[in-house]
Protein backbone atom coordinates (compact mmCIF):
# COMPACT_ATOMS: atom_id res chain seq x y z
CA UNK A 1 0.00 0.00 0.00
CA UNK A 2 1.70 3.36 -0.94
CA UNK A 3 0.99 6.17 1.43
CA UNK A 4 1.53 9.69 0.68
CA UNK A 5 5.27 10.99 1.28
CA UNK A 6 8.17 13.05 0.60
CA UNK A 7 11.97 13.22 1.37
CA UNK A 8 13.78 14.03 3.92
CA UNK A 9 15.26 16.57 2.02
CA UNK A 10 11.59 17.89 0.79
CA UNK A 11 10.95 17.85 4.50
CA UNK A 12 14.22 19.61 5.55
CA UNK A 13 13.20 22.05 3.15
CA UNK A 14 9.75 22.57 4.63
CA UNK A 15 11.30 23.32 7.94
CA UNK A 16 13.51 25.66 6.46
CA UNK A 17 10.78 27.29 5.31
CA UNK A 18 8.55 27.28 8.24
CA UNK A 19 11.61 28.99 10.40
CA UNK A 20 12.02 31.53 7.69
CA UNK A 21 8.43 32.34 7.87
CA UNK A 22 7.93 32.41 11.37
CA UNK A 23 10.72 33.21 13.17
CA UNK A 24 11.34 36.88 13.80
CA UNK A 25 14.99 37.99 12.00
CA UNK A 26 17.05 37.94 14.93
CA UNK A 27 16.87 36.87 18.77
CA UNK A 28 18.61 37.93 21.56
CA UNK A 29 19.65 34.92 23.94
CA UNK A 30 21.36 34.17 27.12
CA UNK A 31 23.58 30.66 26.77
CA UNK A 32 26.51 30.07 28.50
CA UNK A 33 29.56 28.69 26.41
CA UNK A 34 30.38 25.02 26.83
CA UNK A 35 32.64 24.36 24.08
CA UNK A 36 34.39 26.90 21.75
CA UNK A 37 36.46 25.90 18.49
CA UNK A 38 38.12 28.19 16.00
CA UNK A 39 38.88 26.18 12.68
CA UNK A 40 41.75 26.83 10.24
CA UNK A 41 39.43 29.43 8.02
CA UNK A 42 38.80 31.29 11.05
CA UNK A 43 35.36 30.36 11.88
CA UNK A 44 33.85 29.90 15.64
CA UNK A 45 32.02 27.14 16.23
CA UNK A 46 30.47 26.85 19.64
CA UNK A 47 28.71 24.73 22.13
CA UNK A 48 25.71 26.54 24.00
CA UNK A 49 24.09 25.14 26.77
CA UNK A 50 21.23 26.15 30.19
CA UNK A 51 21.83 25.10 33.52
CA UNK A 52 18.99 24.83 35.63
CA UNK A 53 19.62 27.87 38.11
CA UNK A 54 18.85 25.43 41.18
CA UNK A 55 20.40 21.85 40.55
CA UNK A 56 22.76 23.15 37.78
CA UNK A 57 21.40 20.57 35.23
CA UNK A 58 21.49 21.23 31.85
CA UNK A 59 17.74 22.13 30.52
CA UNK A 60 19.24 23.14 26.72
CA UNK A 61 21.58 23.04 24.11
CA UNK A 62 22.22 24.76 20.74
CA UNK A 63 25.21 24.76 18.29
CA UNK A 64 26.10 28.38 17.09
CA UNK A 65 28.22 29.16 14.71
CA UNK A 66 30.56 32.88 14.28
CA UNK A 67 31.40 33.29 10.75
CA UNK A 68 35.16 34.45 10.52
CA UNK A 69 34.39 37.92 9.43
CA UNK A 70 32.72 38.38 12.46
CA UNK A 71 34.47 36.70 14.47
CA UNK A 72 37.31 38.99 14.84
CA UNK A 73 34.92 41.83 15.16
CA UNK A 74 33.11 39.88 18.33
CA UNK A 75 36.00 39.03 19.50
CA UNK A 76 38.41 42.25 19.70
CA UNK A 77 34.64 44.19 21.31
CA UNK A 78 34.52 41.64 23.86
CA UNK A 79 37.51 40.74 25.38
CA UNK A 80 38.79 44.87 25.40
CA UNK A 81 35.21 45.86 27.00
CA UNK A 82 35.33 42.39 29.54
CA UNK A 83 38.95 42.05 29.88
CA UNK A 84 38.01 38.31 29.48
CA UNK A 85 38.67 35.91 26.84
CA UNK A 86 36.03 35.03 24.97
CA UNK A 87 35.90 31.07 25.91
CA UNK A 88 34.50 28.47 27.46
CA UNK A 89 32.05 28.99 30.95
CA UNK A 90 31.30 32.59 29.94
CA UNK A 91 27.66 33.34 30.21
CA UNK A 92 27.22 35.88 26.76
CA UNK A 93 24.07 37.51 25.99
CA UNK A 94 24.43 37.33 21.85
CA UNK A 95 22.06 38.58 18.90
CA UNK A 96 21.60 35.21 16.80
CA UNK A 97 19.73 34.14 13.54
CA UNK A 98 17.99 31.10 13.44
CA UNK A 99 19.43 28.98 10.46
CA UNK A 100 18.39 25.79 9.13
CA UNK A 101 20.51 24.02 6.62
CA UNK A 102 19.08 20.90 4.66
CA UNK A 103 22.23 19.37 5.37
CA UNK A 104 23.98 20.38 8.32
CA UNK A 105 20.41 20.75 10.59
CA UNK A 106 19.76 23.91 13.20
CA UNK A 107 22.20 26.12 14.17
CA UNK A 108 22.17 29.57 15.36
CA UNK A 109 24.09 32.19 13.32
CA UNK A 110 25.70 34.63 15.64
CA UNK A 111 25.70 38.44 14.89
CA UNK A 112 26.36 40.29 17.46
CA UNK A 113 27.16 40.38 21.02
CA UNK A 114 26.67 42.06 24.47
CA UNK A 115 29.75 42.11 26.16
CA UNK A 116 28.07 44.55 29.33
CA UNK A 117 26.43 41.10 30.42
CA UNK A 118 29.28 38.88 30.75
CA UNK A 119 30.84 41.79 32.46
CA UNK A 120 28.02 41.44 34.95
CA UNK A 121 27.26 38.18 34.87
CA UNK A 122 31.47 37.63 35.92
CA UNK A 123 30.49 40.32 38.52
CA UNK A 124 28.06 38.21 40.09
CA UNK A 125 29.96 35.07 39.54
CA UNK A 126 32.63 36.76 41.57
CA UNK A 127 30.83 37.93 43.79
CA UNK A 128 29.04 34.80 44.95
CA UNK A 129 32.34 33.28 45.18
CA UNK A 130 32.96 35.88 47.51
CA UNK A 131 30.15 34.97 49.89
CA UNK A 132 30.93 31.68 49.64
CA UNK A 133 34.52 32.43 50.94
CA UNK A 134 33.27 34.96 54.21
CA UNK A 135 30.52 32.31 54.60
CA UNK A 136 33.37 29.36 55.11
CA UNK A 137 35.19 31.87 57.43
CA UNK A 138 38.21 31.55 55.29
CA UNK A 139 38.39 34.84 53.24
CA UNK A 140 40.17 36.62 55.15
CA UNK A 141 42.40 34.47 56.50
CA UNK A 142 45.74 35.54 54.53
CA UNK A 143 44.95 39.14 54.86
CA UNK A 144 45.09 38.32 59.13
CA UNK A 145 48.53 36.72 58.51
CA UNK A 146 51.49 39.06 59.53
CA UNK A 147 54.28 39.51 57.46
CA UNK A 148 57.14 38.64 58.93
CA UNK A 149 59.49 41.56 59.62
CA UNK A 150 62.02 40.23 57.74
CA UNK A 151 60.50 38.68 54.15
CA UNK A 152 63.47 37.60 52.38
CA UNK A 153 63.20 33.83 51.81
CA UNK A 154 60.35 33.59 48.83
CA UNK A 155 58.80 31.01 47.37
CA UNK A 156 57.97 32.13 43.81
CA UNK A 157 55.35 30.34 41.92
CA UNK A 158 55.73 31.69 38.45
CA UNK A 159 56.04 30.43 35.27
CA UNK A 160 59.74 29.84 34.86
CA UNK A 161 60.15 31.40 31.56
CA UNK A 162 58.23 34.49 32.21
CA UNK A 163 59.67 37.24 31.70
CA UNK A 164 58.14 38.84 34.68
CA UNK A 165 59.76 36.13 37.08
CA UNK A 166 63.59 37.07 35.67
CA UNK A 167 62.67 40.70 36.07
CA UNK A 168 61.38 39.96 39.44
CA UNK A 169 64.52 38.02 40.52
CA UNK A 170 67.08 40.64 38.80
CA UNK A 171 65.62 43.38 40.59
CA UNK A 172 65.98 41.69 44.06
CA UNK A 173 69.66 40.51 43.21
CA UNK A 174 70.45 43.72 42.07
CA UNK A 175 68.80 46.11 44.65
CA UNK A 176 71.31 48.95 45.19
CA UNK A 177 70.94 48.24 49.12
CA UNK A 178 72.84 45.13 48.63
CA UNK A 179 69.75 43.68 50.57
CA UNK A 180 70.41 39.92 50.61
CA UNK A 181 67.17 37.82 48.84
CA UNK A 182 66.73 34.46 49.03
CA UNK A 183 64.24 32.58 45.86
CA UNK A 184 63.05 29.67 44.69
CA UNK A 185 60.94 29.06 42.24
CA UNK A 186 57.78 26.44 42.34
CA UNK A 187 57.02 26.49 38.47
CA UNK A 188 53.23 26.61 37.24
CA UNK A 189 51.53 26.93 34.52
CA UNK A 190 49.88 30.53 34.43
CA UNK A 191 47.07 30.69 32.36
CA UNK A 192 44.78 28.22 30.10
CA UNK A 193 42.95 25.99 31.84
CA UNK A 194 45.76 23.74 33.57
CA UNK A 195 46.50 27.17 35.37
CA UNK A 196 44.26 26.55 38.58
CA UNK A 197 45.60 22.89 39.23
CA UNK A 198 48.85 23.71 38.77
CA UNK A 199 49.07 26.60 41.14
CA UNK A 200 47.14 24.56 43.81
CA UNK A 201 49.77 21.81 43.21
CA UNK A 202 52.55 24.86 43.50
CA UNK A 203 51.29 26.09 46.91
CA UNK A 204 50.95 22.80 48.33
CA UNK A 205 54.62 21.83 47.42
CA UNK A 206 55.13 25.18 49.22
CA UNK A 207 53.51 23.82 52.10
CA UNK A 208 55.35 20.79 52.41
CA UNK A 209 58.41 23.34 53.97
CA UNK A 210 56.48 26.23 54.89
CA UNK A 211 59.36 27.03 57.59
CA UNK A 212 62.16 27.48 55.07
CA UNK A 213 60.37 30.27 53.64
CA UNK A 214 58.65 34.07 54.85
CA UNK A 215 56.41 34.36 52.60
CA UNK A 216 54.69 33.27 48.65
CA UNK A 217 54.79 35.56 45.80
CA UNK A 218 52.93 34.29 42.70
CA UNK A 219 53.62 36.25 39.63
CA UNK A 220 52.66 36.70 35.94
CA UNK A 221 54.46 38.80 33.26
CA UNK A 222 54.03 38.42 29.75
CA UNK A 223 50.89 36.64 28.94
CA UNK A 224 47.82 37.35 28.07
CA UNK A 225 46.26 40.07 29.77
CA UNK A 226 42.75 38.56 29.18
CA UNK A 227 43.54 35.17 30.64
CA UNK A 228 43.15 35.73 34.27
CA UNK A 229 40.27 33.69 34.40
CA UNK A 230 42.15 31.08 36.68
CA UNK A 231 42.76 33.64 39.45
CA UNK A 232 39.25 33.96 40.00
CA UNK A 233 38.51 30.37 40.73
CA UNK A 234 37.49 29.23 43.88
CA UNK A 235 39.61 26.64 44.06
CA UNK A 236 42.90 28.27 43.94
CA UNK A 237 41.22 31.42 46.45
CA UNK A 238 40.54 28.68 48.64
CA UNK A 239 44.12 27.60 49.15
CA UNK A 240 45.46 31.37 49.40
CA UNK A 241 43.41 31.91 51.69
CA UNK A 242 44.31 29.14 53.95
CA UNK A 243 47.99 29.17 52.95
CA UNK A 244 49.83 29.45 56.51
CA UNK A 245 52.57 31.93 54.83
CA UNK A 246 51.69 35.42 53.42
CA UNK A 247 51.02 35.52 49.50
CA UNK A 248 51.86 38.66 47.90
CA UNK A 249 50.55 38.56 44.38
CA UNK A 250 51.78 40.20 41.18
CA UNK A 251 49.89 39.16 39.01
CA UNK A 252 49.81 42.26 36.33
CA UNK A 253 46.34 43.64 35.12
CA UNK A 254 44.80 46.14 34.62
CA UNK A 255 41.07 45.29 35.31
CA UNK A 256 39.36 44.70 38.54
CA UNK A 257 41.33 42.96 40.92
CA UNK A 258 41.04 39.08 40.90
CA UNK A 259 39.41 37.09 44.04
CA UNK A 260 43.21 36.02 44.68
CA UNK A 261 44.57 39.64 44.68
CA UNK A 262 41.58 40.25 47.28
CA UNK A 263 42.42 37.27 49.25
CA UNK A 264 45.85 37.81 49.09
CA UNK A 265 47.75 39.55 51.76
CA UNK A 266 49.14 41.57 49.56
CA UNK A 267 48.22 42.51 46.04
CA UNK A 268 50.50 44.18 43.75
CA UNK A 269 49.91 44.93 40.43
CA UNK A 270 53.22 43.68 38.72
CA UNK A 271 56.20 41.11 39.38
CA UNK A 272 58.29 44.45 39.58
CA UNK A 273 56.30 45.99 42.08
CA UNK A 274 56.55 43.04 44.51
CA UNK A 275 60.27 43.18 44.17
CA UNK A 276 59.99 46.72 44.93
CA UNK A 277 58.19 46.22 48.04
CA UNK A 278 60.31 43.77 49.00
CA UNK A 279 63.47 46.01 48.82
CA UNK A 280 61.56 49.09 50.61
CA UNK A 281 60.68 46.54 53.56
CA UNK A 282 64.19 45.43 53.74
CA UNK A 283 64.89 49.33 54.02
CA UNK A 284 62.34 50.08 56.30
CA UNK A 285 63.90 47.18 58.24
CA UNK A 286 67.13 49.09 58.02
CA UNK A 287 66.20 52.51 58.55
CA UNK A 288 64.55 51.14 62.16
CA UNK A 289 67.54 49.06 62.83
CA UNK A 290 69.67 53.13 62.27
CA UNK A 291 66.71 54.84 64.18
CA UNK A 292 67.53 52.58 67.40
CA UNK A 293 71.15 52.88 66.87
CA UNK A 294 70.85 56.37 66.71
CA UNK A 295 68.20 57.28 69.49
CA UNK A 296 70.14 54.57 71.55
CA UNK A 297 73.40 57.19 70.88
CA UNK A 298 71.98 59.71 71.83
CA UNK A 299 69.86 58.68 75.03
CA UNK A 300 73.49 56.88 76.05
CA UNK A 301 75.28 60.22 75.57
CA UNK A 302 72.54 62.53 77.27
CA UNK A 303 72.35 60.07 80.32
CA UNK A 304 76.06 59.88 80.32
CA UNK A 305 76.40 63.66 80.28
CA UNK A 306 73.65 63.57 82.44
CA UNK A 307 75.76 61.40 85.20
CA UNK A 308 78.75 63.51 84.69
CA UNK A 309 76.56 66.80 85.20
CA UNK A 310 75.39 65.35 88.25
CA UNK A 311 78.89 64.09 89.60
CA UNK A 312 80.00 67.91 89.16
CA UNK A 313 77.34 69.01 91.28
CA UNK A 314 77.88 66.62 93.70
CA UNK A 315 81.43 67.57 93.50
CA UNK A 316 80.91 71.18 94.44
CA UNK A 317 78.22 70.70 96.39
CA UNK A 318 80.84 68.54 98.85
CA UNK A 319 83.36 71.39 98.01
CA UNK A 320 80.95 73.98 99.15
CA UNK A 321 80.16 71.84 102.80
CA UNK A 322 83.79 70.74 102.92
CA UNK A 323 84.28 74.92 103.09
CA UNK A 324 81.38 75.34 105.61
CA UNK A 325 82.71 73.07 107.52
CA UNK A 326 86.55 73.71 107.80
CA UNK A 327 85.19 77.33 107.84
CA UNK A 328 83.26 76.44 111.27
CA UNK A 329 86.09 74.17 112.48
CA UNK A 330 88.59 77.18 111.87
CA UNK A 331 86.41 79.90 113.59
CA UNK A 332 85.72 77.16 116.42
CA UNK A 333 89.49 76.48 116.37
CA UNK A 334 89.82 79.96 116.69
CA UNK A 335 87.42 81.10 119.71
CA UNK A 336 89.12 77.90 121.19
CA UNK A 337 92.80 78.73 120.84
CA UNK A 338 91.07 82.60 121.96
CA UNK A 339 89.53 80.80 125.49
CA UNK A 340 93.00 78.59 125.78
CA UNK A 341 95.23 81.86 125.09
CA UNK A 342 93.38 83.94 128.04
CA UNK A 343 93.28 80.88 130.35
CA UNK A 344 96.86 80.23 129.66
CA UNK A 345 97.14 84.01 130.46
CA UNK A 346 95.27 83.65 133.49
CA UNK A 347 97.14 80.65 134.86
CA UNK A 348 100.55 82.07 133.93
CA UNK A 349 99.42 85.08 135.24
CA UNK A 350 98.22 83.28 138.53
CA UNK A 351 101.45 80.98 138.59
CA UNK A 352 103.87 84.31 137.90
CA UNK A 353 101.38 86.11 141.24
CA UNK A 354 101.94 82.25 143.07
CA UNK A 355 105.53 82.43 142.17
CA UNK A 356 106.31 86.36 143.22
CA UNK A 357 104.62 85.29 146.92
CA UNK A 358 106.44 82.47 146.80
CA UNK A 359 109.95 84.34 146.64
CA UNK A 360 108.85 86.52 149.16
CA UNK A 361 108.60 84.21 151.61
CA UNK A 362 111.53 82.30 150.12
CA UNK A 363 113.33 85.19 150.21
CA UNK A 364 112.38 85.66 153.98
CA UNK A 365 112.84 82.02 154.41
CA UNK A 366 115.88 81.77 153.04
CA UNK A 367 117.52 84.94 155.01
CA UNK A 368 115.96 83.67 158.04
CA UNK A 369 117.54 80.27 157.23
CA UNK A 370 120.68 81.86 156.25
CA UNK A 371 120.57 83.96 159.51
CA UNK A 372 120.06 80.59 161.62
CA UNK A 373 122.90 78.90 159.73
CA UNK A 374 125.06 81.85 159.79
CA UNK A 375 124.58 81.77 163.48
CA UNK A 376 125.08 77.91 163.60
CA UNK A 377 128.38 78.27 161.30
CA UNK A 378 129.24 81.49 164.23
CA UNK A 379 128.92 78.81 166.76
CA UNK A 380 130.40 75.92 164.67
CA UNK A 381 133.53 77.78 164.09
CA UNK A 382 134.04 79.15 167.83
CA UNK A 383 133.85 75.60 168.33
CA UNK A 384 135.84 74.51 165.68
CA UNK A 385 138.72 76.68 166.81
CA UNK A 386 138.29 75.57 169.96
CA UNK A 387 138.47 72.09 169.03
CA UNK A 388 141.00 72.61 166.50
CA UNK A 389 143.09 74.20 169.31
CA UNK A 390 142.36 71.19 171.71
CA UNK A 391 143.24 68.89 169.27
CA UNK A 392 146.20 70.65 167.98
CA UNK A 393 147.31 70.14 171.99
CA UNK A 394 147.18 66.47 172.11
CA UNK A 395 148.33 66.25 168.91
CA UNK A 396 151.64 67.73 169.63
CA UNK A 397 151.70 66.01 172.82
CA UNK A 398 150.67 62.35 171.41
CA UNK A 399 153.30 62.98 168.53
CA UNK A 400 156.11 64.35 171.56
CA UNK A 401 155.33 61.02 173.05
CA UNK A 402 155.32 58.49 169.83
CA UNK A 403 158.32 60.26 168.58
CA UNK A 404 159.67 59.10 171.86
CA UNK A 405 158.40 55.74 171.51
CA UNK A 406 159.74 55.34 168.55
CA UNK A 407 162.98 56.17 169.43
CA UNK A 408 162.86 54.11 172.10
CA UNK A 409 161.90 50.86 169.79
CA UNK A 410 164.62 52.34 167.06
CA UNK A 411 166.78 48.97 166.24
CA UNK A 412 169.92 51.39 166.49
CA UNK A 413 168.82 52.81 169.89
CA UNK A 414 168.49 48.86 170.71
CA UNK A 415 171.79 47.80 169.58
CA UNK A 416 172.91 50.59 171.49
CA UNK A 417 171.84 48.84 174.28
CA UNK A 418 173.66 46.19 173.55
CA UNK A 419 171.13 43.83 171.55
CA UNK A 420 172.40 42.46 168.43
CA UNK A 421 170.96 41.39 165.18
CA UNK A 422 171.57 37.78 163.24
CA UNK A 423 170.19 37.37 159.79
CA UNK A 424 171.45 34.85 157.56
CA UNK A 425 170.71 35.09 153.20
CA UNK A 426 169.10 38.53 154.30
CA UNK A 427 166.45 36.77 156.72
CA UNK A 428 165.99 37.73 160.56
CA UNK A 429 167.11 35.15 162.64
CA UNK A 430 164.42 34.31 165.50
CA UNK A 431 164.80 31.09 166.12
CA UNK A 432 168.21 29.05 166.25
CA UNK A 433 166.16 26.01 164.39
CA UNK A 434 166.08 28.24 161.45
CA UNK A 435 169.76 27.62 161.24
CA UNK A 436 171.51 24.71 160.56
CA UNK A 437 175.02 23.91 161.16
CA UNK A 438 178.19 25.12 159.41
CA UNK A 439 175.62 27.81 157.91
CA UNK A 440 177.08 31.72 157.49
CA UNK A 441 175.79 33.95 159.56
CA UNK A 442 175.69 37.47 160.09
CA UNK A 443 175.38 39.51 163.07
CA UNK A 444 174.89 43.59 163.43
CA UNK A 445 176.06 45.36 166.46
CA UNK A 446 175.28 49.02 167.47
CA UNK A 447 178.59 49.28 165.54
CA UNK A 448 179.47 46.89 162.84
CA UNK A 449 178.96 43.53 162.15
CA UNK A 450 180.56 40.28 162.09
CA UNK A 451 180.02 36.99 159.67
CA UNK A 452 180.66 33.53 161.43
CA UNK A 453 179.71 30.26 161.05
CA UNK A 454 177.35 28.25 162.84
CA UNK A 455 178.99 25.47 164.74
CA UNK A 456 175.85 23.77 166.98
CA UNK A 457 172.63 25.22 166.90
CA UNK A 458 171.15 24.09 170.37
CA UNK A 459 167.07 24.85 170.80
CA UNK A 460 165.82 26.17 173.74
CA UNK A 461 163.55 22.77 173.80
CA UNK A 462 166.76 20.69 174.27
CA UNK A 463 167.88 22.42 176.55
CA UNK A 464 164.98 21.57 178.71
CA UNK B 1 73.18 36.21 75.76
CA UNK B 2 73.68 34.05 72.36
CA UNK B 3 72.38 35.89 69.25
CA UNK B 4 72.53 32.42 67.30
CA UNK B 5 69.56 30.78 67.93
CA UNK B 6 67.37 33.80 68.13
CA UNK B 7 65.20 35.21 65.51
CA UNK B 8 65.18 38.39 63.92
CA UNK B 9 61.86 39.76 65.31
CA UNK B 10 62.87 38.66 68.69
CA UNK B 11 66.36 40.27 68.16
CA UNK B 12 64.07 43.16 67.23
CA UNK B 13 62.02 43.22 70.03
CA UNK B 14 64.67 43.50 72.62
CA UNK B 15 66.28 46.12 70.77
CA UNK B 16 62.80 48.32 71.48
CA UNK B 17 62.63 47.10 74.96
CA UNK B 18 66.30 48.07 75.30
CA UNK B 19 65.14 51.35 74.04
CA UNK B 20 62.09 51.49 75.91
CA UNK B 21 64.08 51.13 79.11
CA UNK B 22 66.18 54.11 78.11
CA UNK B 23 63.64 56.49 77.01
CA UNK B 24 61.90 55.71 80.44
CA UNK B 25 64.96 56.36 81.90
CA UNK B 26 64.72 53.05 83.52
CA UNK B 27 68.65 52.18 83.15
CA UNK B 28 71.38 52.86 85.80
CA UNK B 29 74.50 53.87 84.80
CA UNK B 30 75.82 50.14 86.30
CA UNK B 31 73.48 48.68 83.88
CA UNK B 32 74.00 51.07 80.72
CA UNK B 33 77.01 49.83 79.62
CA UNK B 34 76.01 46.00 79.48
CA UNK B 35 72.45 46.95 77.93
CA UNK B 36 74.26 49.19 75.18
CA UNK B 37 76.78 46.56 74.51
CA UNK B 38 73.67 43.56 73.97
CA UNK B 39 72.21 46.40 72.11
CA UNK B 40 74.77 46.61 69.76
CA UNK B 41 75.31 42.42 69.60
CA UNK B 42 71.60 42.78 68.45
CA UNK B 43 72.11 45.13 65.93
CA UNK B 44 75.24 43.42 64.33
CA UNK B 45 73.02 40.30 64.21
CA UNK B 46 70.02 41.77 62.62
CA UNK B 47 72.22 43.92 60.31
CA UNK B 48 73.92 40.76 59.47
CA UNK B 49 70.62 39.49 58.59
CA UNK B 50 69.69 42.44 56.17
CA UNK B 51 72.80 42.02 54.46
CA UNK B 52 74.46 39.09 54.45
CA UNK B 53 74.69 35.60 52.69
CA UNK B 54 73.17 32.92 54.93
CA UNK B 55 74.60 29.60 54.00
CA UNK B 56 72.50 27.40 55.73
CA UNK B 57 69.42 28.77 53.67
CA UNK B 58 70.88 28.46 50.48
CA UNK B 59 72.34 25.02 51.46
CA UNK B 60 68.71 24.16 52.11
CA UNK B 61 67.41 25.79 48.81
CA UNK B 62 69.95 23.92 46.99
CA UNK B 63 68.89 20.99 48.75
CA UNK B 64 65.01 21.61 47.50
CA UNK B 65 66.41 22.04 43.94
CA UNK B 66 68.06 18.50 43.94
CA UNK B 67 65.14 16.98 45.21
CA UNK B 68 63.44 18.31 42.56
CA UNK B 69 65.23 17.35 39.48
Amino acid sequence: MARESISLFELNTRIKELIRAHADPSYWVVAEISELKVNYSGHCYLELIEKDLGSERIVATNRATIWAQNYQMIKAYFETTTGQRLQEGLKVLIKVRIEFHELYRLSLNVLDIEPGYTVGELAIQKQKTIERLIAEGVFDMNTQLELPLLCRRIAVISSATAAGYSDFRDQLEQNSSGFRFYCKLFPAVMQGNGAEDSIVQALDRINTCEACFDLVVIIRGGGAKTDMNCFNSYWLAYHVCQFPLPVITGIGHEQDDSIVDLVAHTRLKTPTAVAAFLVDRMAERNAELDYIVEEITGLVQDKVQMAKQELARCGQLIQLRLKERIGRSKSRLAHFVHGLSIQLQQRVRSAVHRLEKDQVKMAFMAESELRSRYRHVEISGNQLKKGALQATKKTAFNLTQAENKIRILDPQHLLQRGYSITTSGGVVIRDARQLSENQEIETCFGQGKIVSTVKKVNSWQQRK
Amino acid sequence: MATKKISYDQAYSELQEILEKLENDELDVDKLSSQVRRASELIRFCKSRLFETEAEIEQIIREMDEEAE
